[in-house]
């Protein structure tokens, strides 16, 4: 074989590989990029052929020493870095090492395009390194001054076999590094201070919960007795959009670099999941949208629609209610407690007589109103958020309507004697006294029952983690049960949603009031009578 | 077969199970990584 064809042999070879490997690449990174991704690839497929054709027409060192550049970009920041250690490494190592010890994280997986892709990205910069390699070293023997000898010092075989054995090597040795860089472990906190991050929209629409929701923490911190770590809150109002939230949630975590986060709101904790991912942290959002919990770093902790659905149908069932007239605002979390609780009323039994989903600009009900009268229906399943929430509940009130139910809504009234006598699923609290003494110790503050007792215990279990020198993330990996003020909260291995039974509340003297506190105070009346 | 047709399939194999592996894993993982749930969200 001439040296001549065996450069061009190699050289189309190499150009080969690399504009398939470039091809991944795009795929790869139309997820990150987005359609930016495909100028990458142009640049990946332009370059080396123009330096490869350059090369071809002048034998000039200098194009190849460009070609070899860029294929040594491939092979090292594409192939190996993202193909390999962020790519294969973290889909098959680390879901291997999470499964085995709770101290790895769950990876985050994408879409299998993304993920195969990845793959090919580092299958192709092999293909590239070999065929590079090759290349310059039959452009080298040309020119009569190569390093590498033409003829072969050992057998074929045997190369191979060290090729073998030194891969095999080198592939422990790169799982190794892998596994102890994916480790969570405890590092004491600097100076002996904590920061947890508190993520809420404190103003807009959320503002009764978020300002509910930060003194709730605030309240968990200043009961903290005889911790062997002083703890700090780094409490950042988010505001109630998203897009905007994604510089406040940078601003704490990556650039403050807090210890760990406890959000409000799913819309918000949806900003804050990469960034816990990404700064390694426990990111403990009380939230309803499961999918924010991943159990790696990311957990919910608050009943679930479904759950607050059961409970209210149960409810309902006990009261001998057969049927519901349904009266809500378009809203989504709205929405999906009304969309469980109608699945949860048709496996009961209980027919849907009137349902209307008002628009948010609506402000007068009263033909709404009168329409669900005309099917007499055993109660009426109300829930809108402020303002909304008491210009309907004064209505249905001047139309004489009494039998009211509902999820949460009454808890974020802020005029709740509008809702005398109705009752509601929320919440539990395992001692009304935390909610006393939560009004006494913040009169100003109305206290949103919803979200309270899991920011409150959320803040409490980033707490344990570090009183027991353990990582916070795997701390909270690894809890099953955990009794608060909200009651048992618990959470299935690898889950990041914990499970808490909501319970009944009703409107009594104007406030919202625990049903079994009720039965009990009932009870007692007659027992004294 | 030649030891060139050896290693091709070799490294056909090599990649499908790779591929394979990864969509297994990303199948049981569920739907990660994706959007849809953005707009169910609540409090």
């Amino acid at each position: 074989m001439s040296s001549t064809y065996r450069l061009h042999h190699a050289a189309r070879r190499s150009l080969a590989s690399v504009m398939l490997t470039a091809a991944a690449i795009t795929v790869n990174h139309l997820y990150s990029l987005g359609p930016r991704a495909l100028l990458l690839g142009a640049v990946l497929v332009v370059l080396p052929t123009a330096l490869l054709l350059w090369f071809r027409r002048t034998r000039s060192r200098l194009a190849l020493a460009g070609y070899a550049a860029v294929s040594a970009w491939i092979v090292a920041g594409f192939g190996l870095y993202k193909g390999l250690w962020l790519g294969m490494l973290r889909l098959f190592a680390g879901t291997a090492l999470a499964s085995v010890s709770s101290s790895f994280p769950k990876p985050t997986i994408g879409r299998y395009p993304f993920e195969a892709s990845g793959i090919l990205m580092f299958v192709g910069a092999l293909f590239v390194a070999y065929y590079g390699f090759e290349l310059v070293r039959a452009a080298l023997a040309t020119t009569d001054t190569s390093p590498f000898p033409a003829g072969e010092a050992e057998a074929p075989t045997q190369r191979w076999r060290f090729a073998g054995v030194g891969g095999a090597l080198l592939a422990a040795g790169v799982v190794a590094a892998y596994a102890v860089a994916d480790r969570d472990t405890f590092a004491a906190p600097p100076n002996g201070v904590v920061t947890i991050g508190v993520i809420a929209p404190v103003t807009g629409p959320y503002a009764i919960l978020g300002n509910s929701f930060v003194k709730a923490v605030q309240m968990a911190l200043d009961d903290l007795r005889g911790t062997k770590y002083r703890y700090r809150l780094r409490i950042e109002d988010s505001g109630p959009d998203p897009a905007r939230a994604r510089a406040h949630v940078k601003k704490v975590v990556e650039d403050e670099n807090v210890d760990a986060v406890i959000g409000a709101v799913s819309l918000i904790g949806q900003v804050t999941k990469p960034f816990a991912t990404k700064a390694r942290i426990p990111h403990l959002c009380v939230c309803t949208v499961a999918t924010i919990g991943d159990g790696a770093y990311n957990f919910t902790n608050i009943p679930s629609p479904e759950a607050e659905a059961v409970q209210w149908v149960a409810e309902a069932r006990r009261r001998g209610i057969r049927t519901v007239a349904i009266v809500q605002q378009d809203y989504p979390s709205i929405n999906n407690h009304v969309k469980a609780m109608k699945a949860e009323a048709a496996r009961e039994g209980l027919r849907i007589a009137y349902d209307n989903r008002y628009a948010d600009s609506v402000t007068d009900f009263r033909a709404i109103i009168a329409e669900a009268k005309r099917v007499s229906a055993d109660v009426y399943y109300v829930e809108a958020l402020e303002p909304q929430l008491d210009v309907l509940a004064q209505q249905l009130a001047d139309a004489g309507v009494r039998n009211i139910a509902s999820v949460v809504a009454p808890s974020l009234s802020t005029k709740p004697w509008l809702f005398e006598g109705a009752w509601y699923t929320d919440s539990d609290l395992s001692d009304i006294a935390f909610k006393r003494r939560f009004e006494a110790k913040y009169p100003g503050t109305q206290f949103a029952t919803h979200m309270m007792p899991y920011a409150y215990d959320s803040f409490n279990m980033i707490v344990r983690a570090y009183e027991q020198g353990v990582n916070p993330a795997v701390y909270v990996r690894n809890v099953r049960s955990y009794v608060g003020v909200a009651g048992t909260v618990t959470k299935q291995p690898g889950s990041g949603n914990f499970a808490s039974q909501p319970t009944v509340w009703t409107i009594t003297n104007g406030k919202p009031t625990l049903l079994r506190d009720e039965a009990v105070s009932i009870r007692t009346e007659r027992i004294e009578r | 077969m030649t030891s060139r047709t050896r290693t091709r399939i070799g490294w056909v194999a090599v990649i499908a199970i790779l591929l394979g592996a990864a969509y297994v894993i990303v199948a049981r993982s569920g739907p990660a990584g994706s959007a849809a749930t953005l707009s169910v969200y609540g409090h």
